[in-house]
């Protein structure tokens, strides 16, 4: 039975609480029952078989919720509990006869339940008071306060048994629960500990576990005696690159490590080493040289320690990868020596580090072992004693050494210094410093320095300067000009040659690029060879003009080459010399010319020319071609001249034979001219006369320049000739007369028969003779010598002469000798006919008598005497002739002869001499006429001209008085009076032209006058109105000052109102609305004064403001306002405005101007009261504005006046007759017209029309 | 027309922004300034200003000169101009260019002011 109270282990904590009070109940209800079972038993053994039953049942049931409870099913056993307890009480209260007894029945159960629940002391106290309440309802019912029951002693016995219950209950409750408490406390300690101990163990495993596994740091734990690896992290794994833990686990040190160490140890032995180490000092760091599976060597700081565990000595290690370190240290410490070698190496220089001291002396920290070399002294006495090294410093350079050492040392900048430095032997040498100071870490100022000796490039420098500077002297004084460019073309550097060149300053140039200068269509010619000098290295050679400062073209040849960047090869500098070729040029160009000129010369030339060289003709002209009747000279050049020829020459010679030998003739001599015959194209044969001119010099290029004439017209005439030489010698060898030829040395050529037959001399005898020799006395001779001569001048002659026959006897000839003239024009000799004149002769004496006396006559005569024939040859003159006239006789027939008969008084002659001839007259009138001698002088004569006949020819006399000196006083008093004539005349002409030009000035004058006077009166008015308009402008701008000035004010008293009315409305006094009309009487004067200075505003809108549209009736009643106060009381406005659009594009000022002037004189007109009627219409896009008002009107004189400016019907001073003037020009201005009608007494219309502007 | 609406009014002349206050302070919030340079400063200090109302002549800076000035910080402002002068070239100019929003003649009227600046506010 007692197992029951035990506790069941397995249940769970949650549910044990649960069980135990199920427990409580459970055992104590069926203590209950069971109590209860015996008393009613005992009691009432005889009635309570149904009640006992229950009970069992009840017990029963208990028994098995206790049961149930105990494996555990607290929950159901509990909810059969609550069933069964209520089902009991229902039971009870059905059958147990009544409430009370129920609520008597109850009370053992509810004390249960409280001590159950609240401990056993509650469970006491609710007896109790539960008892005292039971006890009561039974006294009360004993009583008889409560009806009866028949239950009452049952129920007195039953409370009674109840309360012994209650107690022995209570007793046993309270054993029960301390009891089991006591029990269930310590297991549930025992339990708590238990659970609590496990977890811990748990946890803490878990996490050293969880620090082992996850730390980064590798750890291996390796045992002392086997030295194998017994555990490790996935760190550890990680870095030996092993994949498992297992591969890892029974590694040994020599495992993961190379054969040898650091030091060549084995690492077995190291290792060794260590462990031994290890155990002695608890725990150690070094370095390990690992090995991967793989081979890859790696460093690791190990960090080993011991440790005791399991009663076993092991040891764990961790390791840190130091390969990185390591190699950085390794190569530092390559580089470290690398410099240090370097450094001391270094023999073009010295590597040094200076300290400056705080009281700026230097101290070496460093200095590289070249110190030696360069100053002779070890680092160490360097270091020691910086002075050692600062006093080789050159004495002039040592200054400014340090000037640069302390200004970079101040600011930190960088230093270049080249300074002298006396070398160990006592040279000087040149050494570049360089260096940048910084701040050491102690706050020194150091600097690592270079010293590098440039005694070398020093030299080199040197001599470059040199060599530049030679250069440049060369440059300088070249007569070429010599240029340097970049590679675009900008000069660098130009000689001063430019300036005889090209007119430039050097300075003008350089900065410049060399396209400037060059002429537009040489710019592609040069960029081209400055590209190719720029990326090919060739010199070229380029020519181009180039402007001179003059504004000319400059012919240049400019040889150009690129320097080039030996690194990159890039372009440094194109270097150009430049010539002056205009000279050259100029001379090609002429050269050019004259070539083409001469082209010109061959083509055109009407003679065939040709071009031989090596026998072959090579070009010839458009006549050659013509000449050979080819097309084109292509058919035939290129081949010799025996092709163009036919076979054979007319002498019978081979054409190519011959042709070779002439053309070898030319180039000997130089010329060669010959007859040749040609073929034509068309087989016809043509001669020319051939003239080769050789023009080489040249073996191997024969040139010969060819002339060929057609001579055919020429053959055709020498053979004519021939056939007339044989006809006239024929002729001649049969004439009657006697013919004799003679060449020019009077040698006889020929004779007729004629002569043989007279002279006896037969041609064989005569021909070949001299015949002046043969044929004249000598005294003749020179007779015929003088007439030949005149022959060679192709003189005709004609003369008598004594031939002396061959038998002594004399005969005389008349001899008309003629010269024989060639084709040249050459006279070969002459020709003479003969007639035997020896009859003759001999009357000629007896007539030679009579004549002489006659001659002496009329040579003797003072007049001139002469005669002369048609031709002017004069016959016959006396000697006074030749004394006026200068002619002598030999001229007589010279028609050539300088004096002659003025060219004027020719024709008068002529007339004369034809009148004569027509024999109309014998005798001329005495004739006056002019006359130049031979000397120049100008006769006059006076004569008369008779016509008479000598040997059957008409021959005119003349008898010719010279009446100069009497012509000359003539003349003289004929240009006097001439002269005379024309100064009257001119006198005349003059006066009449100075009175023309007085008149015209006096027409001119008075033009002036009248054009100055209107110009005059124009600058009046204009002046006029220019003041006028001044004052409209300047009233314009001043209206405009006064109209802000006043808004100001006004804006003063309208707000202010604004605000009082406003105050007023919003605090209402009792005599407020006695304000108001003040109030308003301030509005309508402000609102007023606004209006009127808003009209001014508009009329005085300035005129050059633009046009706008402007509104006709706002125009219009703006001008009202501004004559209210003229208007006031006396002119009654009438307004009727039309309706349709109206608006004027204008200008509003001179607008308002305008109609205020027609307004204002309208007002004017009006002398007390009257009316003004405005009214504007609109007709076809016009706008009629007419004024009309009830004035004193305008007389019909002034009514035309009335826009004439300054015309005024006012007082002098009240109107400036202005106005309308002004009014008429604006409404023009707009384009409109204006006019008045007007009757005296009655009124006046102003008719104002302006078109209406149609766009908006 | 609300109170808090605020509105700059810019003028030389003291009795003018004293009357144009008193006048306009009952529809909106009205601050005042005596020049251009003044009305920038009042532009910086207070914010949401809406509307701001200048006189044309003023010295050293004129009212366009000023509103130019103020519509480069503050070009969400509407501006207006309220002068002694008939309107001129300039004024229309920057109407044209919508530097104002329009123009009002001295003295001046509340009724169009207020509409206009209430056509402003839309």
């Amino acid at each position: 039975m007692f197992d029951l109270f035990k506790l069941p282990t397995l249940l769970k904590k949650e549910n044990l609480a649960k069980a135990q009070i199920l427990y409580k109940l459970l055992a104590g209800t069926m203590a209950i029952a069971t109590i209860l079972l015996l008393l009613l038993w005992i009691a009432l053994p005889q009635n309570s078989m149904r009640w006992i039953s229950s009970i069992f049942v009840f017990d029963l049931i208990c028994l098995g919720l206790l049961f149930l409870n105990r494996k555990g099913n607290t929950s159901i056993a509990s909810g059969l509990f609550i069933s069964l307890c209520i089902s009991t009480i229902v039971f009870l209260a059905l059958f147990g006869g009544g409430i009370r007894s129920a609520t008597i029945q109850i009370i053992p159960v509810v004390v249960l339940m409280a001590g159950l629940v609240q401990g056993w002391k509650a469970g006491l106290f609710t007896g109790l008071v539960t008892a005292v309440i039971g006890l009561g309802l039974v006294l009360l019912e004993l009583w008889g306060i409560l009806p009866a029951n028949s239950v009452v002693h049952n129920s007195f016995s039953l409370w009674l048994i109840s309360l012994s219950c209650i107690a022995l209950l209570t007793l046993l409750q309270f054993y029960a629960i301390e009891s089991l408490n006591s029990a269930f406390k310590k297991t549930q300690e025992e339990l708590f500990l238990r659970t609590k101990a496990e977890e811990e163990l748990r946890k803490n495993n878990v996490f050293r576990k969880m620090v082992f596994e996850s730390s980064r740091i590798p750890i291996v734990v390796m045992d002392t005696k086997t030295f194998q690896f017994i555990e490790c992290n996935q760190a550890a794994i990680d870095i030996y690159c092993f994949s498992t833990k297992l591969e890892t686990i029974g590694k040994s040190p020599a495992d993961i490590s190379p054969p040898l160490q650091y030091d060549g140890t084995t690492s077995e032995e190291k290792a060794k080493y260590y462990v031994e180490k290890v155990l002695s000092q608890g725990e150690i760091v070094f370095e390990w040289l690992h090995q991967r599976p793989n081979g890859e060597l790696w460093d690791a700081e190990v960090h080993l320690m011991r440790f005791d565990a399991d009663n076993r000595q092991l040891m764990q290690f961790t390791l840190l990868d130091i390969t990185e370190r390591k190699k950085a240290e390794k190569s530092l410490k390559e580089s470290e020596s690398r410099i240090k070698s370097i450094s001391n190496n270094f023999a073009a220089g010295m590597i040094y580090q200076v300290i400056i001291n705080p009281d700026g002396s230097r101290t070496y920290s460093y200095l590289s072992d070249s110190v030696k070399k360069l100053y002779g002294i070890s680092p160490e006495e360097a270091m020691a004693n910086s002075s050692l090294i600062y006093n080789r410093v050159h004495k002039e350079d040592i200054e400014f050494l340090l000037k640069a050492e302390n200004e970079a040392t101040k600011s930190f900048s960088t230093f270049k210094v080249e300074a002298r430095i006396i070398n160990p032997d006592g040279e000087i040498r040149w050494s570049s410093f360089v260096s940048t100071p910084k701040l050491t870490n102690e706050g020194s100022v150091c600097w690592d320095g270079i010293e590098f000796i440039i005694t070398d490039s020093k030299r080199i420098e040197e001599a470059l300067k040199e060599s530049e500077e030679r250069f440049r002297l060369l440059a300088e004084n070249s007569v070429d000009m010599i240029s340097r460019h970049t590679a675009e073309g900008i000069y660098l550097y130009v000689s001063p040659a430019c300036r005889g060149i090209l007119g430039y300053e050097p300075k003008e140039m350089i900065g410049h690029s060399a396209f400037e200068f060059v002429h537009p269509t040489d710019l592609a010619k040069l960029e081209e060879s400055r590209s190719m000098v720029v990326e090919v290295p060739v010199t070229d050679v380029v020519t181009f003009r180039v402007r001179h400062k003059n504004g000319n073209y400059i012919w240049f040849e400019s040889t150009s080459h690129s320097i080039k960047d030996k690194n990159n090869s890039e372009t440094i500098e194109i270097q150009v010399t430049s010539r002056n070729i205009t000279e050259r040029k100029l001379a090609e160009e002429a050269l050019r010319i004259s070539e083409e000129k001469f082209r010109g010369l061959f083509e055109k030339s009407g003679d065939a020319l040709l071009i031989i060289e090596n026998g072959k003709f090579i070009d010839c002209n458009h006549a050659a071609v013509e000449m050979l009747q080819y097309k084109s000279k292509e058919e035939f050049l290129y081949s010799h001249p025996s092709k163009l020829s036919p076979k054979m020459q007319p002498d019978g010679k081979d054409s190519l034979e011959k042709a070779d030998e002439m053309m070898e003739l030319a180039v000997r001599n130089g010329t060669h001219r010959f007859e040749w015959e040609h073929i034509k194209n068309n087989g016809e044969i043509i001669p020319v006369e051939v003239l080769l001119t050789s023009i080489s010099n040249d073996p191997t290029k024969i040139i010969i320049h060819t002339v060929w004439r057609d001579i055919t017209e020429r053959k055709y005439a020498e053979s004519a000739l021939k056939e007339s030489e044989e006809k006239y010698r024929y002729l001649m060898q049969n004439m009657n007369e006697v013919v004799m030829m003679v060449d020019n040395d009077d040698r006889v050529q020929f004779v007729n028969k004629k002569f043989t037959d007279k002279l006896g001399y037969t041609p064989d005898e005569i021909i070949g003779k001299i015949g002046y020799e043969k044929l004249l006395d000598p005294v003749d001779r020179e007779i015929i010598i003088e007439a030949n001569k005149k022959r060679i001048d192709k003189e005709i002659s004609q003369y008598e002469i004594c031939f002396i026959a061959k038998n002594g006897r004399k005969i005389d000839f008349l001899v008309s000798g003629a010269p024989i003239i060639d084709n040249e024009g050459k006279t070969l000799g002459s020709i003479g006919t003969m007639t035997d004149i020896t009859e003759r002769k001999l009357i000629e004496s007896a007539l030679k008598e009579s004549e002489e006396r006659y001659r002496k006559l009329v040579e003797a005569f003072p007049d001139i005497i002469m005669v002369y024939d048609k031709e002017r040859n004069v016959l016959f003159a006396n000697e006074t002739f030749e004394k006026i006239t200068g002619i002598s006789p030999k001229d007589y027939n010279n028609a050539n002869r300088n004096a002659s008969i003025h060219p004027n008084d020719m024709k008068v002659i002529d007339s004369a001499i034809q009148d004569l001839i027509d024999s109309k007259i014998s005798q001329t009138d005495l004739i006056e006429y002019r006359f130049t001698d031979v000397w120049g002088k100008l006769h006059w004569f006076s004569g008369r001209i008779a016509k008479l006949y000598m040997n059957g020819q008409i021959a005119f006399q003349a008898v010719i008085r010279d009446i100069t000196e009497k012509k000359k006083i003539d003349v003289e008093l004929e240009k006097y009076r001439n002269k005379l004539e024309i100064l009257v005349k001119e006198r005349t002409e003059e006066l009449a032209a100075a009175n023309e030009e007085l008149s015209s000035i006096n027409d001119e004058l008075y033009d002036q006058r009248e054009e100055l006077q209107t110009s005059l009166n124009k600058l009046y008015e204009t002046q006029k109105q220019l003041i006028h308009s001044e004052k409209m402008a300047s009233l314009g701008i001043l209206s405009a000052g006064i109209a802000h000035e006043i808004n100001n004010p006004l804006n003063f008293i309208h707000g202010g109102i604004l605000a009082i009315e406003n105050y007023f409305n919003e605090n209402p006094r009792e005599n407020a609305q006695l304000i108001n009309p003040y109030i308003n009487a301030i509005n309508v004067g402000v609102s007023r004064a606004s209006e009127i200075v808003n009209s001014l505003n508009h009329y005085s809108r300035r005129d050059d403001l633009p046009q706008v549209n402007c509104n006709i009736h706002a125009i219009i009643d703006n001008c009202l306002v501004m004559l209210r106060s003229q208007l006031k009381n006396k002119v009654e406005i009438n307004k009727q405005f039309t309706e349709k659009y109206c608006s004027i594009f204008g200008n509003e000022g001179k607008l308002h101007q305008a109609i205020l002037n027609i307004i204002s004189n309208a007002e004017q007109s009006i002398e007390n009261k009257g009316t003004i009627e405005i009214e504007t219409e609109v007709i076809k896009n016009q706008l009629t504005l007419s004024i009309t008002d009830t004035g004193c009107g305008i007389s019909k004189e002034n009514l035309q006046k009335i826009f004439d400016p300054f015309f005024t019907s006012k007082d002098p001073g009240k109107g400036t007759g202005l106005g309308l003037a002004i009014t008429y020009n604006i409404i023009h201005e707009h384009l409109g017209t204006i006019e008045f009608e007007s009757q005296q007494g009655k009124g006046t219309k102003a008719i104002i029309k302006l078109p209406i502007n149609k766009i908006e | 027309m609300a109170k808090d609406t605020k509105l700059l009014y810019v003028d030389d002349e003291p009795i003018n922004t004293m009357i144009f206050e008193a006048n306009f302070k009952r529809n909106y919030h009205v601050i005042t300034a005596k020049s251009g340079i003044e009305g920038m400063e009042k532009l910086h200090d207070n914010s949401n200003i809406l509307i701001v109302i200048s006189d044309m002549k003023m010295p050293e800076m004129n009212g366009l000169q000023f509103i130019t000035q103020a519509k480069k910080y503050y070009p969400d402002i509407q501006y207006f101009i309220l002068s002694g002068y008939e309107i001129t070239e300039e004024i229309l100019e920057a109407i044209d260019n919508k530097l104002i929003f329009t123009y009002f003649r001295k003295p001046f009227n509340m009724k169009e002011i207020e509409t206009a600046v209430e056509d402003a506010l839309k």
